[in-house]
């Protein structure tokens, strides 16, 4: 607990410099991951400016990676999130197995898949229907929603425990699994601790599918971009764990490419660095890009019931993200049921992982989008460079222009309300903070 | 019983040095858990008990181990006691949700114990450590246990 109040709508306020020129400042985001605000400049009656401040201070992950072992990456940088820590896990893992050449087998590579599952049903549940649902249906944060839906809430919650218990099952705990490891796990799962998730995951589908339905029937805000979808692909499956990098204006890309089309940079209100396509344009990665890029390899009831509401790429209203994160739910407890039918207990937890002096490269797609790790290490297995790309910082580009996007039309509307839809567009990325404010390059001026 | 916070965290430890106070006295029936993951983990620990008693630090400018004590179950945690947690989710959170739910226990107590530091690493501070072993005691009476 501390003294900071924590706010249920971000708190407003309202500079007025002249009555031709205004400024909107939200100063503390809500029911977003982490700490930052937003400025929307106005001249004459239009939007002259977008800065989403993330103030959340630099936490230089990369810097202090520097030294350590490389079997430590994966354990170290899942502390990045408590929401997403299989993804930097998996991130970490690819590219650390590509650097000392391994590939993992089949077993481990499903087991692997089947915990990231249960991750993408936590943080889904946790977004869908305690973020992201109460701005849909009117409701000031998911406490509210809960008093007069107290059914739909608890069921969404029982939905995100399941995602728990497979990261528990699998990982060893539920937040910042520890059976993790470069080369594949610690420890396998036996037979029968997966078959006791069975019947809660079949419990699961059918309350995503509920979920579907529900988020379906919301009234969506009037908008749409022309967006350039970047998310991972696989020929055999929906790309989670790992994939090429591919893009809707046709980049087909392996993860060794990806800073060749893609640069971080600083922006001077940001603790975050934002990603841009090296031509300079911005980009959206995360659940729709996934869909839109990849439906044809979503699992049969997920694409059936997405079909059923109407859902079906190319799906360019970013607010429509919360049904996409409803057919997701549906799709990963679909594929956590048939990695789970399909497993053989692996003969070793691991394959061995001999270092070498080289880079890896690895990607997968955390519940937010695509998420880059490089690392290159010594021979003695050290590292000596780490970089690392979440996906929030890859979308912040673009929830800026989707704001300036956004509000022009609704500048007429009270201020409380254009906060409130502002804060909603944002939601969209379901953005964490924590994970985008990874790095800072600091500069000294000592005269 | 339910402690809230992060061991290696200074005073965040206040659950954690709580439920070390509670080793070996608590009767079967009653559960000690730690809980480090914000709201959600609390909600959890927490739905369908018969009753509750949840340990957790407090940062609201009182001198280190103040002890604030809040029958949670007739009203909500004070404003000024807002969370610091992921997504903006903390305790007063994890309790109006229950409540919301209609699954809050109908005994739920909060004791808060005042710290001065939280860094990673950093070891508690004397008048945590020395308010905890009170807290415990309290607890154990509000428990109906008798002291050891």
């Amino acid at each position: 607990m501390s003294a900071r109040r924590s706010t249920e709508q971000g708190t407003t306020s309202v500079r007025r410099p002249s009555a031709r020129s205004r400024r909107i400042v939200v100063e503390a985001l809500a029911r977003v991951e982490g700490e930052g605000g937003l400025t929307l400049h106005l001249r004459g009656g239009e939007v002259a400016g977008v800065e989403l401040r993330i103030y959340e201070p630099p936490r230089f992950f990369e810097g202090f990676l520097r030294g350590r072992r490389f079997e430590e990456c994966p354990d170290i940088t899942a502390r990045i999130c408590g929401i997403c820590p299989v993804a930097y896990q998996t991130s970490a893992c690819n590219a650390l197995e590509a650097a000392c050449g391994v590939e993992l087998p089949p077993a481990l590579a499903a087991l692997r898949r089947l915990l990231y599952c249960g991750e993408w049903i936590e943080s889904h549940a946790l977004h869908v229907y305690l973020l992201h649902a109460p701005d849909f249906l009117g409701y000031q944060s998911g406490i509210h929603l809960a008093r007069d839906h107290a059914q739909r809430v608890a069921a969404g919650l029982e939905l995100k425990k399941t995602g728990n218990r497979i990261v528990e099952v699998v990982g060893g705990r539920a937040i910042h699994p520890v059976n993790v490891r470069v080369g594949g796990f610690f420890r396998a799962p036996a037979r029968v601790e997966l078959d006791a998730l069975v019947g809660p995951l079949r419990r699961a589908l059918e309350i995503a599918a509920d979920t579907v339905r529900w988020t379906a029937g919301f009234d969506f805000p009037d908008f749409a971009m022309d967006y350039d979808f970047v998310a991972l692909a696989r020929p055999d499956a929906y790309a989670i764990e790992r994939g090429r990098i591919v893009s809707s204006s046709g980049l087909d890309l392996a993860p060794e490419e990806y800073e060749s089309h893609f640069v971080e940079e600083q922006v001077p209100h940001s603790n975050a660095l934002q990603s841009r396509k090296k031509d300079g344009g911005s980009y959206f990665t995360g659940p729709l890009a996934r869909f839109n890029l990849g439906f044809e390899r979503l699992s049969p009831e997920a694409r059936r019931l997405a079909e059923e509401v109407g859902c079906v790429p190319p799906v360019v209203n970013p607010f429509r993200s919360i049904v996409v994160r409803a057919v997701e739910l549906v799709f990963a407890c679909e594929e956590a049921l048939a990695l789970i039918e399909g497993y053989r207990e692996p003969v070793e937890p691991a394959v061995p992982c001999v270092p070498r002096a080289a880079a890896g490269h690895g990607v997968s797609e955390a519940p937010r989008g695509v998420l880059y790790h490089r690392y290159r290490i010594d021979a003695a297995g050290r590292v000596e460079e780490a970089k690392i790309v979440p996906p929030t910082a890859q979308n912040l580009r673009q929830i800026e222009l989707d704001l300036a996007r956004f509000a022009a039309p609704r500048l007429a509307l009270p201020e409380e309300r254009l906060t409130w839809q502002c804060e909603q567009a944002i939601r969209n990325y379901d953005p964490c903070i924590s994970c985008a404010t990874h790095f800072l390059k600091l500069d000294l001026d000592r005269g | 019983v339910v402690a809230v916070g992060r061991a290696d965290c200074g005073d965040d430890a206040a659950g954690a040095l709580v439920l070390e106070q509670l080793a070996g006295r608590l009767p079967d029936r009653v559960t000690p858990r730690a809980v480090d993951d914000g709201a959600l983990g609390i909600l959890e620990a927490i739905l369908d008990c018969r009753g509750v008693a949840l340990v957790d630090a407090a940062r609201t400018g009182r001198p280190p181990g103040t002890i604030l004590r809040f029958d949670v179950a007739r009203r909500p945690l004070p404003e000024s006691l807002g969370s610091a947690s992921s997504h903006g989710l903390g305790l007063a959170d994890a309790l109006e949700l229950a409540r919301a739910l209609g699954r809050l226990p109908p005994r739920a107590r909060v004791w808060a114990i005042e710290g001065e530091r939280f860094e990673a690493g950093r070891p508690p501070s004397p008048a945590v450590v020395a308010a905890a072993s009170r807290v415990a005691d309290e607890l154990l009476a509000w428990l109906e246990i008798a002291p050891g």
